[in-house]
């Protein structure tokens, strides 16, 4: 039944109408948990007893950076899938995956570096943590760069996937750098095997804020894919059929109204 | 509500400057992440309808 599912989901035309729609339906919620998390943590949340209120920029750092590690995987799966089957959709999935991953990436790195300024004194340190992170954002990078080098699709997608694949060894090293190596980067707080070294007060909008930005990254990637398979199949039959049919909802023209009451 | 007034949100007892510069940075990134594509959307399906009316 999920194979099916699955199958389907690589026709082109099918993906390009579910991620429409499901889109859709996303981008109220994600829009809704952003503006919740965001006033719950900038304002509603308690202050840190030793950083006062500049901890609130845990909230925007840590879903950012957690949701650009986890968007990675799902990068580097799409690779592994279209290196193996061949399949054009999750060589588009690649493609769209990146700019999103780059962007996150970005905004960890910047809030990291404001965050440090008022904790660290530093705006920047070559820290385990923040090197990897940086790494991070140029294999997002490199994927974006090898899609506008090579004017074969085909042979960008393999270039991408290889790159994105090796790139998934960075990924353990972010999450174990700051055990790994002495680092000024505090440990993680959020702990599954234990109790979680903040108080549930704080944890509660962080964790809001979390499933937040992994329903923006799913809305983002919809979004993409769909405006990627319009740009890929734009002489497709499917694609002219679609765009020369008459909206099903199309409003009655004004002076046809007139002219029946008339 | 941790502040008595707007004032003192925005002051956040001195840390204000930062912390509102990181919220300005994730609002701009996301609206970024999601209008981007839509709009990219929206302009090839107006240009495809276009050549296809030719």
């Amino acid at each position: 039944m999920r194979r099916g599912f699955l199958h389907r989901l690589g026709s082109l035309p099918v993906l390009y109408r579910f991620s429409g729609r499901v889109a859709g339906g996303l981008l109220p919620v994600t829009l809704a948990l952003l503006g919740a998390g965001m006033v719950w943590g900038l304002l509603v949340a308690p202050p840190d007893y030793r950083q006062g209120d500049a901890f609130r920029i845990v909230y925007f750092h840590v879903p950012a950076s957690v949701t650009a590690m986890g968007g990675y995987y799902v990068m580097a799966a799409a690779g592994a899938v279209s290196l193996i089957w061949r399949m054009k959709a999750a060589a588009m999935t690649l493609r769209c995956c990146a700019p999103i991953g780059a962007a996150l990436t970005f905004l960890g790195l910047v809030s990291g570096a404001i965050w440090g300024k008022p904790t660290w004194g530093a705006w920047w340190v070559w820290d385990a943590r923040v090197t990897s992170m940086l790494f991070l954002l140029f294999l997002y990078l490199g994927v974006v760069a090898l899609h506008q080098a090579y004017a074969d699709k085909a042979a960008a997608a393999k270039a991408g996937a290889v790159l994105s694949l090796v790139g998934t060894v960075n990924i353990p090293i972010i999450y174990k750098s700051v055990d790994w190596w002495h680092s000024l980067h505090q440990p993680s707080t959020i702990r599954f095997t234990e109790a979680s070294a903040m108080h549930e007060d704080m944890l509660r909008p962080l964790l809001l804020m979390i499933v937040a930005f992994y329903c923006l990254f799913a809305c983002s990637l919809l979004l993409s894919l769909r405006a990627e398979i319009l740009r890929r199949e734009a002489g497709a039959g499917w694609v002219r059929e679609m765009l020369s049919a008459k909206p099903r909802c199309a409003k009655e023209p004004r002076h046809a109204k007139g002219q029946r009451h008339a | 509500m941790q502040f008595d007034s707007i004032a003192a949100a925005l002051a956040m007892s001195g840390h204000g400057a930062y912390v509102w510069t990181v919220a300005l940075v994730a609002v701009l990134t996301i609206a970024a992440l999601l209008l981007a594509p839509i709009i990219a959307h929206r302009r090839l399906r107006a240009a495809l309808r276009r050549t296809l009316e030719e």
